[in-house]
């Protein structure tokens, strides 16, 4: 063997071996960075985003429909919404965002760089989660404010309607402006923006109140409570795509992940002995999270159960990811239809 | 002169070892689908520009592909250096062309360049410089800032072929490195990547564009449906020891006849006689390189590639002189 090139080899190995963990820290920042522009460049994550908080920006207007009834039905039916549309940008950036790269897209020249598989899937993991924490972060703030102003009964609290769907309407064009200006994707910008015009709609509007006195469960951290609630089933079912896409198509990984979902909403009406049990020890039941949106404010059971959900959830994903990593590590990085 | 005889000592030690090499491709009730590359033993030596060369599906890519470690054999082995290519160490010597430069679209050259090199853990300011110099020697400085996307197939090939020198490189592997480029680019790759070997670094490549393969390659191996069916330096696979090409200057009609005659008399057979005819290729570079003298174009694309960038072309001068404790080594042995 060449004695320059192995030492060359040696030398480059000892130099690098004192800083392990802030290589994999280093790789894992950059492989999430180009992970985040990919996922938030595709169109279908800020059409998701907006249709939802446009339909939730319309909901108050139900209760001056249905003469003022319906305001508690406002507030569930936003949940639904996010939780619909959640589900279905976890399952699309999940479900693609690790075998595209396999398969179709950078991970082949990705994989031939010193970049350990454990790093390069906890990057793709993180990167999935910052995409559904923005999609959260934009849906909640506007299911809040939502929510609130459908407590206007009869009328709706435009101090609180008003900005909230200025903001819905200013977002998308401020995006396409610096889209315009700066030669780069809409969608990004987009994706970016909603959040923090939510964020900002949200707290103006939260500091001058809604002029109405609020009942317990319209009451700030309640609400956040159960959207927080919905956020642990997203991840939870991102988790889960993303591991069945190790090795699986697309659409295979997206069509068991739908029906583990829809067996995880059987699971809670299953007595606990036999198969059910089996069923709810493997597969969360995803009601638990709704639950708490169930709970009686002033109940001492919130914090424990929304405590309970937390870590049952962290458990869950973390499964995942490891069993995402046994399955990743030894495959074969070829090109395969998506 | 070629690497191969200027590294006559150092190439007798092999930095590549494939033995006995197979891979079955499977369908997903482990039936095999395809054997894609069976039984290929060889190994490539420092400082050499190693071809492998066969028609489609014969298993170059396959091959390539193990040896950096993105597809495991199903048998055999490989060392690179006296390593897996699966090692972390190995990655950091090997740089890698796909065969479709999968870059991010949404990056710029200068972003793609920076994110590959971040992999590699270089410093800021190291990256920024290698990036510029990478950027200077494919020609795509003038571009660097904008998006891969809006690039021709041309222009993403030179960055596929920049990220893979990012990490001034021992072994540079090499999927049809030309393909996709007009003939001018062609030719600058291929010279960028003699004067890389010539430094004494390896040089991997899979085409089946013959020309190319035996414009640069020193060795050769040809592969068809998975096999390794010959393998050797260009002049052993191509030269006919039979048959004798003599060139001479344009002579009139009587003194070939005498030429001519004397062959026939002499060895009873007759001769092949014709004008010397140069290849398409130095045509058209030299029309082009005549049209280019004549007028000054004003590029939209990629501009004229540079020399090698200058922290590779200090390899040869690093790479070679072993370090002090090896020498130290050797001297207790």
């Amino acid at each position: 063997m060449s004695s320059s090139a192995a030492d060359r080899l040696e030398f480059r190995a000892a130099a690098v071996a004192g800083h392990r963990a802030a290589r994999t820290t280093s790789h894992i920042a950059a492989v999430l960075r180009v992970t985040l522009l990919d996922l938030l460049r595709r169109p279908i994550v800020p059409i998701l985003m907006y249709s939802l908080a446009a339909l939730m920006g319309v909901m108050p207007f139900i209760p001056f429909l249905t003469l003022g009834q319906e305001n508690r039905l406002v507030r569930d039916a936003n949940l639904s919404l996010i939780l619909m549309f959640g589900i279905a940008l976890a399952v699309y950036a999940a479900g693609t965002c690790l075998y595209r790269e396999m398969h179709r897209g950078g991970g082949e020249l990705l994989m031939s760089k010193p970049i350990s598989p454990l790093a390069f899937l906890a990057a793709k993991y993180a990167g999935v989660i910052v995409v559904l924490s923005l999609f959260m972060l934009a849906a909640t703030p506007v299911f809040m404010v939502s929510s609130r102003a459908s407590r206007g009964l009869v009328q709706v609290d435009w101090r609180l309607e008003g900005p909230l769907l200025g903001g819905l309407i200013a977002a998308p064009v401020l995006a396409a402006l610096i889209a315009l200006r700066r030669r780069r994707s809409l969608s990004q910008h987009a994706a970016l923006l909603l959040p923090a015009v939510g964020i900002a709609v949200f707290g103006t509007t939260a500091l001058r109140g809604s002029g109405h006195p609020l009942p317990d469960d319209f009451r700030t951290g309640y609400l956040l409570a159960a959207a927080a609630g919905v956020g642990l089933v997203l991840v939870n079912i991102a988790a889960l795509a993303m591991t069945l896409s190790t090795r699986l198509s697309v659409p295979v990984a997206a069509s068991i992940t739908v029906l583990a979902l829809v067996v995880g909403l059987c699971s809670g009406s299953m007595p606990m002995d036999g198969p059910g049990f089996l069923l709810n020890a493997f597969v969360p039941d995803w009601m638990n999270f709704w639950i708490l949106s169930s709970v009686p404010p002033a109940s001492p059971h919130l914090a424990p159960l929304f405590l309970w959900n937390l870590i049952q959830s962290l458990l869950f994903a973390s499964a995942l990811f490891v069993l995402g990593y046994l399955l990743f590590r030894n495959t074969d990085i070829v090109k395969k239809p998506t | 002169m070629h690497a191969v005889q200027q590294h006559a000592s150092a190439q007798q030690e092999p930095v590549v070892i494939l033995r006995d090499l197979s891979k079955v491709y499977r369908d997903f009730w482990r039936r095999t689908r395809i054997r894609a590359v069976q039984r290929l033993s060889v190994e490539v030596f420092r400082g050499e520009v190693f071809g492998l060369l066969g028609p489609n599906g014969s298993g170059k890519t396959t091959t390539l592909k193990m040896l950096v470690g993105l597809l495991h054999p199903t048998s055999g082995s490989i060392l690179i250096l006296g390593r897996t290519p699966r090692s972390a160490a190995t990655r950091r010597i090997l740089g890698y062309l796909p065969e479709e430069s999968p870059l991010y679209p949404f990056l710029s050259a200068r972003e793609a360049l920076d994110f590959y090199a971040r992999l590699f853990n270089l410093s800021g300011p190291e990256r920024r410089r290698r990036v510029d110099q990478l950027l200077e020697m494919t020609g795509l400085t003038h571009v660097a800032d904008r998006p891969i996307g809006q690039y021709s197939h041309g222009m993403v090939r030179r960055v596929g072929l920049a990220q893979a020198l990012i990490n001034d490189p021992d072994i540079i592997v090499l999927d049809e490195p030309t393909a996709g480029m007009d003939p001018l680019a062609s030719r600058q790759v291929k010279d960028i990547l003699r004067s890389l070997a010539d430094q004494g670094r390896t040089v991997i490549l899979s085409s089946h564009l013959l020309a190319d393969v035996e414009d640069i390659c020193d060795r050769i191996a040809v592969l068809y449906n998975g096999r390794l069916r010959a393998v050797g330096t260009v002049e052993e696979l191509l030269v006919r020891g039979d048959r004798l090409i003599v060139s001479l200057p344009a002579a009139d009609a009587d003194l070939l006849q005498k030429i001519t005659g004397e062959i026939r008399r002499r060895t009873h057979r007759e001769p092949d006689i014709s004008h010397p005819r140069r290849n398409l290729e130095d045509f058209f570079l030299d029309l082009i390189r005549t049209a280019r003298d004549a007028e000054a174009s004003d590029l939209s694309g990629a501009g004229e590639p540079g020399q090698v960038a200058e922290y590779l072309d200090h390899y040869a001068e690093h790479g070679e002189t072993p370090p002090p404790h090896r020498i130290q080594a050797e001297k207790r042995k």
